[in-house]
C-alpha cells in the first residue's frame, strides 16, 4: 500500500467553481428525488466538488447520501437534477467512462476470480484488453490483493471484496472516483490502507467523492465535506471552515480563578466556561476564541495574581462533534423531531458502519 | 467490447452451474444411447451389440428399420428430450440470471458503466439463451455424427433443431425474465415460467382437441353432403325416367333423402359449433407462443432424402391408412345406411389435422410467437429502464 502524509492535505486544489459550474469535477444543483410520489429522499440538493480534491458526504442513515451518489452514477433516476459531471450533464452515460464507482453493499459475481472481475468491469468501461491486463496487476498490488488474483471471489472475506471493489473502480484510470461506504467491513488496518490509497489518488490529481458515516477518520483525508440530513445539505465547506467557529482555548490553572472585577469582565468577554476540579486542586477554564493574542490578558491576569497555569492549549471541535451538534440543531429546528434510529449517526468505530 | 464482456460473463456463469454440466452429461448419454442402436441383417441391436433383437420387418434389407430410426431423432429425441427435459432444466438453471444481475450491489456495478440499460438487458437475455444453445448444439452435433456413422447420411437439417429449440426455450425464458425483473426472485421466475408453460400446454391441447373434433364433424358432414348430393342426383334422374312412388327403389331413395335432411341439418349445426369453439381456441393460441408448432417445424423440415414419413405421428397415420381392412360396402357408408352412423376412414381425421397444421405459415408459427416474446421482453425492459436500484 502506498502511504501518504498529512502534509499532502496542504495541496488542496482551489475551488474553481464558477457560476455555470465550469471547471468543477461535480456540480450538482437542485437534485430532488421522490419515491412513488410520497417519500422525499432528496430535497433540492446542491453541491460542488473541485477537481483533485477529496470530498466527503456525511450524514446519518436515511439522509439521502446513497441516493445522491446513485443519481450521479445513473443507478437511480432523479425527479429533478441540474448540473454537470466533468463538464457534461449528469446522467450522460459516456461520461461514466471517466468515473470509477464502488457501491455500497458491493456484490461481485461469485464465479469470477479477482482478475476476471477486474477484466470484466474494465471491458464494460471500454478499457483495451492489454491495458486491463497490465493495470489489473498494478491495482491488485495497490489494494493488497495480488496474491488472491486467481482465487474465486466466493472465497473472499467482505474486506477483501471491498479492496477488490476499489481496484475495479480504478481500472479505467478514472478522473473521478465515487466511493460509497468504502470501508464497509474492512478491518482497522485495511481502513488505514484505503485511506492511504485515497491520499495517493489525490496526489495523482484524481477527484475522490466519498460517501460515508466515517466522521472522525474521514476528517483525516477530506478537503471538503457536505453534511446531509433528511434529504438536504445542511452544511458544506472545508473542515477548517466548518469547525472554525468552534475553536477555543482550554486552560487548567492551579487553585481557583481570580475573582476580581477585572477578571470577571475578562472572562465574560470570552463567554468563558469555568469548571472547578477539586480532586486536582485546579480549575478548568475554556475561552471561546481562536485568537492567541486575545488570550494573553487572561495569562497576564493569572501571572499577576499568582495563579499557576498548569496547561494551556488551543482546541477545536472534531468533525464528529461538529456533525453531532449540526444534526442535533437540525433536529431541534424541526417541530416534533426526534433523534430516532434513522437520524442518529454511528459514532463509535465499533458501531460505525464504515468508518474510514 | 461490452457485448463480448457481458456474453463472456454469462458463459462463465453457465460453466459455474452444476445443472449445466448435468444437462450436458445427460445430453451426451442420450446421444450415446441413440448411437448404440444399429440395424443388422437379422433385425437390430441395442447398447452397441449387447442386445440383439431379431425382427423380420425391421432389418437392414427391408429399409423399414431406417424409416423408424430417423423419426426417433426428429420426433422423440428432439421433441421430447430437448424440447421438454433439456428446456425444463434450462429454465431452472437460467432463472436466477436476471435476479442475480439485478441484485443490489451487482446491478450498480453495471449501470454505473457507460452502457445503456437496453443493451445490458438484451445482452444479458441473450446470455441466458446460451444455455440451451450450447446444449442443443452438442446434442445435434452428436446426433449428426451418429447418423453419419450408422446410416451414412449427412443430415444437415438436424442442425435446424438448434435455432428451433433455442427459439422454443426463448418463449418461456422471456416470461422467466419478465418475472425476474418484476420480482427479482429466482423462485418466482421459475414458477412463472412453469405456470406459463402449463398454460401453453393446456391452450394448445384444447386447440388441438377442438381441431380434431371440428375436423371429424367436418369430414362426417362432407361425406353425408356428398352422399346426399349423389342421392339427390339419382332421385332427379329417376324422376326424369318416369319412375313414380309406385316403384320401390324410388320410394326407398326418397325416404332416405327425407330421413337424412334433419340429420344433415344437425350435423351442419354441430360442425359450425365445433368450428366456432376451435376458432376461439385458435385465436387464443395465435396470441400465445406456439411451442408445439415450433417444435413441429423440425418434422416439417426434416425430410429424409428417400422420402416417407418424417415423424412417428406421420408414420402412425400412414400405417393406419395402409393397414385399413377392405370395406365390404361402399366407402363411408355403414351397412345400415344411416347418415348418423357414417364411418370415417381410419386416420382420416389425423391426416386432415396434420394437413391443416402443416399449412400454417411460418409467420403464424414463429412470427406471432416472437411478437408475443417481444411484447413480454418489451414490458420487462420498460420496467428495467425505469426502475431505481
Amino acid at each position: 500500500m502506498t502511504t501518504a502524509t498529512k502534509d499532502s492535505l496542504s495541496a488542496v486544489p482551489p475551488n474553481r467553481a464558477s457560476a455555470d459550474g465550469a471547471g468543477l469535477a461535480i456540480d450538482v444543483r437542485h437534485a430532488s428525488k421522490t419515491y412513488r410520489r410520497k417519500v422525499q429522499a432528496l430535497r433540492d440538493v446542491s453541491l460542488q466538488v473541485a477537481p483533485g480534491e477529496i470530498f466527503g458526504l456525511l450524514g446519518p442513515n436515511g439522509a439521502g447520501k446513497s441516493t445522491l451518489v446513485k443519481i450521479l452514477m445513473t443507478v437511480i433516476r432523479p425527479t429533478r437534477v441540474e448540473g454537470s459531471m466533468l463538464g457534461r450533464p449528469i446522467g450522460h452515460k459516456p461520461t461514466l467512462r471517466d468515473v470509477g464507482y464502488l457501491p455500497e453493499h458491493l456484490r461481485f459475481p461469485p464465479y469470477l476470480n479477482g482478475g476476471q472481475a477486474i477484466d470484466y468491469f474494465g471491458a464494460l468501461s471500454f478499457v483495451p484488453r492489454a491495458t486491463r491486463r497490465s493495470r489489473a496487476a498494478e491495482l491488485l498490488a495497490l489494494v493488497g490483493m495480488a496474491p488472491w488474483v486467481t482465487h474465486k471471489i466466493s472465497t473472499y472475506s467482505k474486506g477483501m471484496r471491498q479492496r477488490l471493489g476499489l481496484a475495479v473502480a480504478l481500472i479505467a484510470d478514472p478522473k473521478i472516483i465515487v466511493l460509497d461506504e468504502p470501508t464497509d467491513g474492512v478491518d482497522p488496518v485495511g481502513r488505514k490502507e484505503i485511506r492511504d490509497v485515497l491520499l495517493e489518488l489525490r496526489q495523482r490529481g484524481k477527484t475522490v467523492f466519498v460517501n460515508s458515516h466515517l466522521l472522525g477518520e474521514l476528517e483525516m483525508v477530506c478537503d471538503r465535506v457536505a453534511i446531509m440530513s433528511k434529504g438536504t445539505v445542511i452544511r458544506q465547506g472545508t473542515i477548517r471552515d466548518l469547525t472554525e467557529r468552534t475553536r477555543r482555548y482550554e486552560f487548567l490553572v492551579g487553585g481557583t480563578v481570580p475573582d476580581s472585577a477585572d477578571a470577571r469582565e475578562l472572562l465574560a468577554r470570552f463567554d468563558a466556561r469555568i469548571e472547578p476540579r477539586p480532586q486536582e486542586q485546579a480549575t478548568f477554564v475554556e475561552l471561546n476564541t481562536s485568537d492567541p493574542d486575545a488570550v494573553q490578558p487572561f495569562i497576564d491576569l493569572c501571572r499577576s495574581t499568582g495563579v499557576t497555569i498548569i496547561s494551556a492549549r488551543p482546541v477545536r471541535q472534531s468533525l464528529e462533534d461538529f456533525f453531532m451538534a449540526t444534526i442535533k440543531d437540525e433536529g431541534d429546528k424541526t417541530p416534533g423531531a426526534t433523534m430516532g434510529p434513522q437520524t442518529t449517526p454511528m459514532l463509535a468505530p465499533a458501531q460505525s458502519k464504515g468508518a474510514l | 467490447m461490452q457485448t463480448f464482456a457481458l456474453l463472456l460473463d454469462s458463459w462463465r456463469l453457465l460453466l459455474s452451474r452444476r445443472l449445466f454440466w448435468l444437462t450436458l452429461a445427460l445430453n451426451v448419454i442420450v446421444v450415446l444411447l441413440y448411437g448404440s442402436i444399429a440395424i443388422t441383417d437379422s433385425g437390430f441391436s441395442l447398447f452397441y451389440g449387447l442386445w440383439e433383437i431379431e425382427n423380420e420387418q425391421y432389418r437392414a434389407s427391408t429399409g423399414l428399420a431406417r424409416t423408424v430410426l430417423l423419426p426417433i431423432v426428429s420426433y422423440w429425441m428432439i421433441s421430447y428430450w430437448l424440447a421438454w427435459f433439456a428446456t425444463g432444466l434450462g429454465l431452472i438453471s437460467t432463472a436466477s440470471i436476471i435476479p442475480d444481475f439485478l441484485a443490489e450491489g451487482a446491478i450498480d456495478m453495471v449501470l454505473a458503466k457507460p452502457i445503456s440499460r437496453t443493451k445490458a438487458f438484451f445482452v444479458k437475455y441473450l446470455g441466458g439463451l446460451l444455455f440451451v444453445l450450447l446444449q442443443v448444439t452438442v446434442f445435434c452435433t452428436g446426433s449428426f455424427l451418429v447418423n453419419l456413422i450408422r446410416l451414412g447420411e449427412w443430415q444437415w437439417m438436424l442442425f435446424a433443431a438448434i435455432p428451433v429449440v433455442t427459439l422454443f426455450f426463448s418463449y418461456m425464458f422471456a416470461v422467466s425474465v419478465f418475472f425476474g425483473v418484476v420480482t427479482r426472485s429466482s423462485i418466482a421466475a421459475i414458477l412463472a415460467a412453469a405456470v406459463f408453460w402449463f398454460v401453453l400446454f393446456i391452450a394448445q391441447g384444447a386447440e388441438s382437441i377442438s381441431h380434431m373434433i371440428s375436423a371429424a364433424i367436418s369430414i362426417q358432414t362432407e361425406a353425408v353432403e356428398k352422399r346426399d348430393a349423389a342421392d339427390q342426383e339419382k332421385f332427379a334422374a329417376m324422376k326424369a325416367d318416369g319412375l313414380t312412388s309406385d316403384d320401390n327403389s324410388f320410394e326407398r331413395l326418397r325416404g332416405e333423402i327425407e330421413a337424412r335432411a334433419p340429420q344433415l341439418t344437425d350435423l351442419r349445426r354441430q360442425r359450425d359449433l365445433a368450428a366456432a369453439w376451435h376458432n376461439g381456441f385458435y385465436i387464443a393460441v395465435t396470441v400465445l407462443p406456439k411451442t408445439k408448432a415450433t417444435i413441429a417445424l423440425i418434422d416439417r423440415w426434416f425430410a429424409p432424402p428417400t422420402g416417407g414419413p418424417t415423424s412417428l405421428q406421420e408414420l402412425f397415420v400412414a400405417n393406419a391408412s395402409r393397414n385399413r381392412p377392405p370395406r365390404p360396402d361402399r366407402p363411408g357408408r355403414a351397412p345400415g345406411g344411416s347418415a348418423g352412423e357414417m364411418e370415417m376412414e381410419p386416420g382420416q381425421v389425423e391426416a386432415r389435422v396434420l394437413r391443416d397444421e402443416s399449412e400454417r405459415s411460418l409467420t403464424w408459427v414463429i412470427g406471432t410467437s416472437i411478437a408475443f416474446e417481444l411484447v413480454v421482453l418489451g414490458g420487462a425492459l420498460w420496467i428495467f429502464r425505469r426502475r431505481d436500484f
